[in-house]
């Protein structure tokens, strides 16, 4: 036989055992198949399911309680960026020092990343000079931040520069804008001429947009953000006067001095309360990363050992396993208890590297994060012998296994940050419903907010990972003695 | 053909109308035949003919058979009561050890599965290895082994505890002459030592040299059960070897149902 026939002859062979395992193929075509769609579905509503930006959510607590202050944080809760949290004081007796404590105290114990306490004591900033009202407002507000939620603090920047123009137009965007090309060094003639360019542009956008939607207030965010970007290019393109040839770098607009701008025009009173035993260096998303990849790995390597039962039955050795005078619970049961062994053995290289690499306190409260990783091993492995007891082959059970961790992973938000996804009801519960989630939750408050394992919200992800272990369990079981006890 | 037994003999396992069904393929069709304490029973029949599916549901791994098993007189269904399967030592017909494991890891693991321990598990591991030529190599993983030694070990496996009846499923499948010698030696000093055995094979010389008596399986039922002589008489022609009886009873064409 020719070369060349020989290796369609053999291609031909696998292609058609491919077709024959018909549960294999039709999981190896849905594994893709699903996969688009669940991403895409998360992706959409992780940027706000109309393309708009994420959510973030912002705890308010209105210490001061006037029309002013309740009109303001109505304004917030129509914005779309937020998920205003009201956490104000239900009969408003509390002092503004009091709401403030208690700020501290919800971002030091985890239960929130950014606290707005509204009320006239707290001022820290200075009036500004400028007869604005907005301003005077501004220094009504004082905002408690956990630092390491650099990605949400952005946000609720744009949020409040998306506020302020809200209330005063977009003549203050120019101000903004002219202020700092002349800090960089334009002569004015030449930023009055910026500033009749920009003014026609935006007088078109504003009919355009007039015309096309009126009902989208979020729109007005995107377009104050693209008049951002425009005088970035601006600056970029026609102000290379007064600097240095040959260092365009300096010139080009990182996202800090869009911050700096913005911040420069709603200056807001701002503490970094930092959870205590917490190592600065960590963000919110390295650590969220970091668990999410733990915990799909995890899935993946002991779904991959539940395989061995099928290795057992197609080998032959399970035959003479049901042969012995041993029950044959006791071989499922070997099956689980190998697998948590190799759970353990991996959490163990891992956290020990992670700690070496990165030092980033694993060990802080040791026993806390023992019990999680054992419920999660044991929630994991229950799954990995589940899913090998009602597979057929472990070609299927392979399959099978990438299809249903991807989704786990994805919904559980083991790759973007749920939190700042805005989720319908449905999708909200579905992702609640998955292991994956209670043990991002679990390691998210034993390592992000330093919370010990008797918390509540720990209690609650524990909880809910042993009911996955119990329902995976229950399951394995009874599809154990339906595919390999039958006969 | 119907088969009388003596009513007075001595049988350790009494199979009456068993029967056994894949789904819808009658693979085990109203069996009924005692073994008798201490002997060695051959168990001959074309592929397909239900050896395999007997000998399973005799080593308890397939439990919905109908009909009745007797051990020793007492009701017996291995497939629910580990007691009735630890009188068994059964040894499959394909490869059943694990590769990655050494020769002697192997025996460890499965003579601590019948529940031996300490000095007795060490003893009987040593013998078994002798007995299946494999102490030298003991230590080496079995993927690294040759058919042969594969297929002495997997026999091995199966005598750990020293059962009383062994249930053998074609043991001498693909070795050469010296480890099917060895085998033999091993089973005939098996039987020696009063063990019994039901004994698969389709090498009818082996059956000629080893079993006391012969049943002939066909399509799920026992066609001629007795001695060689007896078999050959039975078919009109005594001086028939065992391969004349077995084509006479099976038919000459190809039998893989
Ligand atoms: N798992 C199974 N599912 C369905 N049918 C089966 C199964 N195992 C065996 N059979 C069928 O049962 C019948 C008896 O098979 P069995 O393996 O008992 O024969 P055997 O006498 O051991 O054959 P061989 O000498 O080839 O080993 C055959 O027709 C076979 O196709
Ligand atoms: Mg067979």
């Amino acid at each position: 036989m020719s070369f060349l026939t020989a290796a369609f002859s053999l291609a031909g062979k696998d292609w058609r055992g491919f077709y024959r395992d018909r549960t294999a193929l039709t999981l190896s075509l849905l594994v893709p198949i699903t996969m688009v769609t669940v991403f895409g579905w998360i992706m959409a509503y992780a940027f706000g399911g109309s393309g708009g930006m994420p959510r973030v959510e912002l705890h308010v607590i209105d210490a001061e309680n006037t029309s002013d202050s309740r009109r303001f944080v109505e304004r917030l809760k129509t914005n779309d960026m937020l998920k205003v949290r009201i956490a104000t004081h239900e009969e408003h007796t509390e002092t503004v020092a009091v709401a403030w404590d208690r700020a501290k105290r919800l971002i030091q114990e985890g239960d929130a990343h950014h606290v707005l306490v509204i009320g006239k004591e707290v001022a820290t900033v200075p009036k500004q000079a400028t007869e604005d009202s907005m301003a005077e407002w501004l220094s009504h507000l004082r905002l408690a931040r956990d630092p390491g939620r650099e990605m949400e603090d952005r946000i609720l920047q744009v949020v409040m520069l998306q506020v302020r123009v809200q209330e005063q137009g977009p003549g203050l965007l120019m101000q903004g804008f002219e202020n700092l090309l002349s800090d960089s060094g334009m002569r004015q003639e030449n930023i009055d001429s910026i500033h009749g360019w920009m003014a026609n542009i935006s007088r078109t956008v504003e009919t355009f947009a007039q015309e096309s939607d009126q009902n989208f207030p979020s729109d007005k965010a995107s377009r104050s953000q693209d008049d951002e970007r425009q005088a970035g290019l601006v600056k970029e393109n026609q102000v290379p006067s007064n600097t240095k040839p040959g260092s365009e770098d300096d010139q080009s607009m990182g996202i800090n001095e869009v911050l700096q701008i913005i911040n420069r025009m709603v200056p807001l009173a701002t503490e970094d309360i930092i959870p205590p035993g917490r190592r600065k260096q960590v963000t919110y998303q390295q650590a969220q990363s970091v668990c999410g990849m733990t915990v799909m790995m995890l899935l993946f390597a002991l779904t991959s050992c539940g395989n061995v039962l099928l290795q057992e039955r197609e080998s032959g050795t399970l035959r003479r396993l049901f042969s012995q005078p041993i029950s044959r619970y006791a071989v499922l049961l070997g099956k689980f208890i190998f697998v948590f062994w190799v759970g353990i053995l991996q959490m163990s290289i891992l956290f020990i590297y992670g700690e070496w690499m990165f030092s980033i306190g694993l060990f802080r409260d040791l026993p806390s994060l023992i019990i999680q990783s054992i419920t999660l091993i044991a929630a994991a492995g229950a799954f990995g012998v589940f899913l090998a007891a009602i597979s057929r082959s472990s070609r299927q059970a392979e399959s099978l296994a990438t299809l249903l961790i991807l989704i786990l992973a994805a919904l559980g938000g083991c790759w973007f940050p749920l939190q700042l996804m805005t989720l319908p009801p449905v999708l909200d519960a579905i992702c609640r419903s998955t292991m994956t989630y209670w043990a991002m939750t679990g390691y998210q408050s034993l390592l992000w907010n330093q919370l010990p394992w008797y918390s509540t919200s720990t209690l609650t992800a524990l909880g809910w990972q042993w009911v996955w272990f119990l329902a995976m369990t229950a399951l394995a079981i009874y599809f154990f003695r339906q595919n390999y006890c039958r006969g | 053909m119907t088969v009388h037994e003596d009513m007075t003999d001595d049988y350790l396992l009494e199979l009456e109308n068993v029967s056994y069904s894949y789904r819808t393929r009658r693979a085990v069709n109203e069996v009924s035949l005692g073994i008798r304490r201490g002997e060695a029973f051959g168990l001959l029949g074309p592929n397909g003919a239900g050896k395999t599916t007997l000998i399973s549901c005799i080593a308890g791994l397939l439990q919905n058979w109908s009909g009745s098993m007797e051990f020793d007189g007492q009701p017996f269904t291995p497939a629910h009561k580990a007691s009735d399967r630890y009188q068994i030592g059964f040894v499959p017909q394909e490869l059943a050890i694990y590769p990655n494991l050494s020769a002697e890891e192997n025996l460890l693991f499965f003579g601590r599965l019948v529940g031996l321990r300490g000095e007795k598990l060490r003893k009987s591991v040593a013998d078994n290895l002798d007995l299946a030529g494999l102490t030298e190599r003991r230590h080496d993983l079995v993927r690294t082994y040759s058919g042969g030694m594969q297929r002495r070990l997997n026999l091995t496996s199966g005598l750990l505890h020293s059962p009383s009846l062994l249930l053998l499923d074609e043991p001498t499948v693909g070795v050469d002459p010296q480890s099917r010698n060895h085998i033999f030696e091993c089973l005939r000093h098996m039987r020696d030592a009063g063990h019994t055995l039901i004994y698969t094979t389709h090498y009818m010389e082996e059956v000629q040299r080893l079993c006391d008596r012969i049943a002939i399986m066909h399509q799920g039922q026992i066609v001629a059960l007795g001695a060689h002589s007896e078999l050959a008489i039975s078919i009109g022609n005594p001086q028939a070897n065992l391969e004349e009886v077995f084509l006479h009873l099976t038919g000459r064409s190809l039998r893989d149902e």
